[in-house]
């Protein structure tokens, strides 16, 4: 029979064991695709863990055109890229902060048609409406392959993602409007000059997500922008014909993997640095589901 | 220690019913063998496995029949909201001045005949515009959306000679999308012409305020009648249809008694109000009597519950060795706790049917009050008399407030002194409390402190003891017996204690209320008081109170009459000065009078006090109508359209821009279900319920599993003397990061027969892993793989939302549960995991939704292989519907647009009914206004 505190060590030896395992587990396929991006035998070292030569050739291939049909093309979708999400970000962002006062503060006639038909709305798959979409905006807008039409695509429909940001302001205590209503402060005042210096947690939290959002969909921007002009892709399309295409697998499969690194080492560091807000911005929105 | 336990009040339970002289027991002394613990236990768990199944199958059939009850709820609200728009309209028209009712017709004619100049226009710009709209192509598109267009292409059927150009034909998609929208722009059309009519109906009631205030005031007795019969009808569980026939004839005779107001319009008023107002005021007694019988009787049946704790806790107490101080002490300790938590309950619902009855009024005072805030605020009249009568008495008290104006003159030293010395007592009582505060948490700590102490004094003890029996297994047993009371005791007791952090935070809290109130009430002790500005303050109070002015009034009064300037001394009115002002005044109030006959002057929100408001009360309509328009026209607008292509024959051999479609009716939904066998959709039905099947188990299996573990990984994080927590948090944020197709992509890349751990895997086991590839090996590790990597992926987000809810459950109820000798894992099974499900079941059904839609981890991973064999559809093992339906679109060779739009509402359906059926089972179904 051991003592309680021979135990708790014993328990915590074992959590810490089980941690180590996980966190190997889960970090491994990230460091596999690095690996990968210095490998100097091409599409042979997807078979190995470890490549068996290394260059860092891959890298600076993204940028130079050696006469492939895509070669050179990664900055372009690079910029593509980061326009759209960051026109996108903008946009949905104040959708979703507006959307969620507006529902957490105010009391209106439609708010519980609104929030209702939402949940409703979200069960359906949303891409089946891409194939209007595409119509829509080739023939009414006429933006066909341009990223202004994914930029209307992605932002225009986010205030409905209201349910974790409502949920925030939801925990900022209401009495605060009230007393700034006291003093004489309008709501627009409240909104602007109170409110949101005190969400900052769900403020970074949602231009996190709505920046993420565009800067990995494929499944919207493939349909919409479509495959035969490589100059209008995204990094996600670009990077998905590398490996998915068969003309193309053989000579960029390592750049595939230079360019996944390359994406997402700007995401890696907004998070690493933002890390604190998003998980207060989690919890604290999620608390109420 | 924990079995010695156990053995202990096991023994000690047998000894004690063998005292008491039951029968059974001799026997029952002995252990029972371990096979026998074993079979009743694996007994347990089949019983437990079958009561969960069949709750299960019976919360299945309790979701249907939840699904159509509100389904026939949703067609009842329709019916009766469609029928009384109509009926509301009906009496908008029939008590309605010219104006008013001409506003049914032309868009804004009763604003124009209220000054509101800029609405007016704006309602009758839309109405011209709506109407040279239909004419334009309005009419047009919605005639074609019968046929989704008639032209087949070719080339011009005007053109005669033979150098026509060819004509595409009628873009069928197009034709829908614009047909639509003119469906939809109708409802748009309805919604303006009903907001045109109110705005005219409402300043009519704003013109006409008086008289229908005068209904209202005199409704009132009436109203409470209603109510108190209301109140009885429900305790006599009379029905509603019983109770309002019953009181209807009450409100008919009522509007007879006062059948003659003298003018034609105003009877017809009279009368269609006491009618709304009739219907109105007893649905409204009736709901809410209703209402609050139910929480009563919940309240009741709390208490009764409590009642029969309190009484079996007793009865089974005296059952215990009244020797077994211990066992004693633990029993009462759990009643205590257990008690507790119901009489919480208790107290909650008390508050809860208090908060009701408070905001309970009859319906006539409360359309008094509701009235008053929408139609009185408008009556200039009523602002100005009573203006000039405030004045009045104002002046007529003159004299009296002079005095006390003049008698508060020197008092203003004393106060200030008092004040002084007041704010310093405040300060010297708030150091006081500090002090207690500190101290009071120093004992605790100490206390804590000196139970450790003994505790460890005890093991030493303890220890010392074993060690020089040497560890003779006897002897130890009858010394780990000797000290085994006093350790638990010592250790039950220091359970009890709440941490340090928390004792930490607790005092920080309450020292900085402290502080917190010290500075408040500081601050609203003035010590700069001069004499006018506290003879000022006081007799602001002062007319307040009793003279029932408002506080703007008084104020602006006292500024113009007595405090002309700052600090100038203040000169008198003389007597006759006062007299001849309150004459004016008199003559001027009589006059204002007489020119105003009509007793009202409404006047309804000018422009410009419209646009004011949507910066203030009416802010949520600026900022909502951007996000709602994108929401509506980019997401509700285009659903709305796939689900009208599942009626379609849109598909190849039938694509625009070359081709026409049509509609087809169910068609799609027939192939898709019961394809004819000679089709060449024959494989179609039975894909369909492969893939129907595979998102079932998928969408139950990624959900629950993504939960629990990441529960788990939160709990064994959140452990306490777990350090380095925000690296292993970031580690697993990494997975959030990076964009998911890059990390899926990879991993499929990894998995495959050509990657690393295909290669290892053939090289080791000698057959190939067949990941998304293999049709006949490889479907069953392709699907636990991609559960597998779905772990990987989802995690890291239940983890992270999951870690708040987990900090804040509440701790008594694990201090309880520790002195319950619940170990680790039933603290978990019994308390973590039903609060966290309590608090997450909306999130649990977005997250069950969201893995039905997991396009990502498919699509990346295998692309829905390895394929189907034998069959034309490119449809895999893996493929979700969602996929399945992604390759029906974007299918080059095959595009099956219609079919995939049906099998798209079949993925709502699905979707809609397990959401039902979590939504009953999570029991999270509560007001969100609890949690504010």
């Amino acid at each position: 029979m051991k003592s309680l505190k021979a135990r708790r060590i014993l328990a915590n030896a074992l959590i810490y064991l089980l941690l180590i395992v996980l966190s190997v587990i889960w970090l491994s396929p990230i460091v596999w695709l690095v690996l990968q991006s210095f490998a100097g035998n091409g599409v042979a070292a997807r078979a190995a863990f470890i490549p068996t030569s290394w260059t860092f050739d891959n890298y600076i291939n993204l940028f130079v055109d050696n006469g492939g049909a895509i070669d050179a093309m990664f900055p372009t979708w690079f910029l593509n890229t980061l326009i759209v999400a960051i026109l996108t970000c903008i946009i949905s962002t104040l959708f979703v902060l507006l959307t969620s006062y507006a529902l957490s503060r105010f009391r209106f006639k439609a708010r519980g048609i609104f929030m209702k038909a939402n949940l409703i709305i979200g069960m359906f798959p949303g891409f089946l409406s891409m194939i209007i979409m595409y119509w829509v905006m080739s023939q009414i807008f006429h933006l066909q392959g341009s990223y202004w039409s994914l930029v209307i695509l992605y932002s225009a429909g986010s205030g409905a993602g209201f349910y974790i940001s409502k949920g925030f302001f939801d925990t900022i205590s209401k009495s605060i409007d009230e007393a700034a209503m006291i003093d004489g402060a309008t709501r627009n005042q409240i909104f602007w000059n109170i409110i949101l210096p005190l969400a900052k947690p769900i403020v970074v939290y949602t231009v996190l997500t709505s920046f993420m959002s565009p800067w990995g969909d494929y499944i919207t921007s493939s349909y919409i922008i479509g495959l035969q002009n490589p100059s209008q892709w995204t990094v996600a399309i670009g990077l998905y014909q590398m490996i998915s295409n068969n003309d193309f697998i053989m000579s960029y499969y390592t750049q595939f993997a230079a360019g996944a690194v390359c994406v997402a080492i700007p995401t890696t560091l907004l998070f690493i640095f933002l890390q604190k807000y998003y998980v207060s911005g989690v919890t604290g929105g999620a608390v109420k589901g | 220690m924990e079995n010695e336990n156990k053995n202990n009040i096991s023994s000690a339970k047998s000894s004690n019913e063998g005292s008491q002289g039951n029968i059974v027991l001799t026997e029952n002394v002995q252990p029972i063998p371990k096979s026998t613990f074993f079979f009743l236990n694996v007994l347990e768990a089949i019983k437990k496995v079958v009561l969960w199944v069949v709750d299960l199958i019976w919360s299945i059939f309790l979701s249907l029949a939840h699904f159509g009850v509100m389904i026939g709820h949703g067609c009842q609200l329709a019916t009766v909201g469609t029928y009384n728009f109509f009926k509301t309209k009906f009496y908008q028209f029939k008590y309605n001045d010219l104006y008013g009712r001409l506003s049914f017709i032309v868009f804004g004619a009763s604003s124009f005949k209220n000054k509101q100049y800029v609405n007016g226009v704006l309602f009758l710009l839309f109405e011209i515009g709506y109407i040279l709209f239909m004419i334009l192509g309005g009419g047009h598109n919605l005639f074609m959306l019968g046929t989704l267009g008639t032209f087949e292409g070719g080339s011009d059927p005007n053109c005669t000679d033979m150098f026509c150009d060819y004509l595409l034909p009628d873009n069928s998609i197009m034709i829908l999308i614009y047909g639509l929208l003119t469906l939809i722009s109708i409802f748009v059309f309805l919604y303006i012409w009903n907001r045109s009519i109110n705005s005219g109906y409402n300043n009519f009631r704003i013109l006409h305020y008086m008289k229908f205030k005068k209904i209202y005031e005199e409704n009132e007795e009436l109203s409470m009648e209603i109510d108190n019969a209301a109140k009885l009808a429900i305790e006599n569980d009379v029905s509603f249809y019983t109770f309002k026939n019953e009181n209807k004839q009450k409100y008919l005779s009522f509007a007879e008694k006062f059948e003659d107001y003298g003018d034609e319009e105003i009877n017809k008023i009279h009368l269609g109000l006491c009618k709304i107002i009739s219907n109105e005021s007893i649905n409204h007694s009736y709901k809410h009597y209703k209402l609050l019988n139910k929480e009563n009787k919940k309240l009741q049946k709390f208490k009764d519950k409590a009642v029969e704790i309190e009484n079996r806790r007793a009865e089974q107490r005296t059952q215990i060795d009244p020797n077994d101080e211990q066992k004693i002490n633990f029993f009462d300790h759990t009643t205590i706790s257990i008690l507790a938590r119901q009489k919480q309950k208790i107290r909650k619902q008390t508050y809860k049917i208090f908060e009701i009855s408070k905001k309970h009024s009859n319906y006539a005072s409360q359309q008094g009050v509701l009235n008053a805030s929408m139609y009185e605020k408008y009556n200039e009249f009523y602002r100005v008399r009573q203006d000039y009568r405030n004045k009045i008495v104002f002046y007529e008290n003159y004299k009296d407030i002079c005095d006390k104006f003049d008698s508060l003159k020197d008092k203003y030293i004393a106060i200030n002194e008092e004040n002084t010395k007041k704010k310093s007592d405040l300060l010297v009582e708030r150091d006081k409390k500090l002090e207690e505060i500190n101290k009071k948490y120093d004992e605790i700590v100490a206390n804590k402190n000196r139970l450790i102490g003994e505790l460890k004094a005890l093991n030493a003890r303890k220890a010392e003891e074993i060690k020089v029996c040497n560890k003779d297994p006897e002897q130890v047993s009858i010394i780990e017996d000797k000290y085994f009371t006093q350790i638990s005791k010592l250790s039950g007791e220091l359970h009890g204690l709440p941490d340090d952090k928390v004792i930490k935070s607790m005092k920080k809290e309450e020292l900085n209320e402290v502080k917190h109130a010290c500075k408040r009430d500081r601050k609203y002790l003035k010590t700069n008081f001069t004499d006018q500005t506290y003879s000022r303050e006081e007799v602001i109070n002062y007319m307040l109170l009793d003279y029932k002015f408002e506080h703007s009034f008084a104020s602006k009064i006292i500024n113009e009459v007595l405090v002309k300037e700052k600090d100038q001394p203040i000169r008198h009115l003389t007597e006759s000065e006062v007299s001849a002002k309150l004459a004016t005044l008199k003559e001027e109030l009589q006059n204002y009078e007489a020119n105003h006959q009509d007793c009202f002057v409404g006047r309804p929100k000018s422009f410009k006090e419209q646009v004011n408001s949507l910066k203030n009360e009416n802010f949520h309509l600026t900022i909502l109508s951007l996000p709602v328009l994108g929401v509506v026209l980019f997401t509700i607008v285009p659903l709305l359209f796939s689900i009208l292509i599942a009626f379609t024959n849109y598909s190849l051999g039938h694509q625009p821009p070359t081709q026409l479609f049509t509609w087809n009716g169910f068609e799609n939904f027939i192939t898709l279900f019961a394809a004819p066998a000679d089709s060449v959709y024959s494989m179609l039905p039975s894909a369909l319920m492969l893939t129907v099947g595979w998102t079932i188990c998928w969408t139950i299996i990624a959900t629950f599993s993504n939960y629990f573990l990441g529960i788990i990984l939160a709990l064994l994080i959140n452990k306490k003397g777990i350090r380095f927590k925000k690296l292993w948090r970031t580690i697993f944020i990494m997975t959030i990061a990076i964009p998911q197709f890059i990390t899926l992509m990879s991993i499929g890349i990894l998995l495959k027969d050509t990657g690393a751990v295909g290669t290892w895997w053939a090289q080791t086991f000698g057959n190939r892993l067949g990941f998304g590839t293999d049709p006949t090996n490889g479907a069953l590790v392709s699907k636990i793989i991609i559960i597998l990597v779905n772990v990987w992926v989802g995690i890291p987000y239940t983890m992270l939302s999951t870690t708040g809810i987990l900090m804040n459950i509440p701790n008594d109820l694990y201090e309880s549960a520790t002195v319950d000798g619940a170990g680790t894992v039933t603290q978990f099974t019994k308390i973590t995991l039903p609060y966290i499900l309590f608090v997450t079941g909306p999130y649990l059904i977005t997250q069950f939704v969201g893995n039905v839609n997991n396009f990502n981890v498919i699509f990346f991973l295998t692309g829905g292989g390895p394929n189907l064999s034998g069959t034309a559809l490119q449809v895999g093992h893996t493929d979700l519907m969602i996929t399945f339906l992604y390759k029906m679109i974007t299918s080059a060779n095959n595009p099956q647009f219609g079919i995939a739009s049906a099998i798209g509402i079949v993925i709502f359906v699905i979707c809609a009914f397990f959401s039902i059926i979590m939504y009953n089972k999570s029991g999270a179904v509560q007001s969100e206004d609890q949690f504010q």
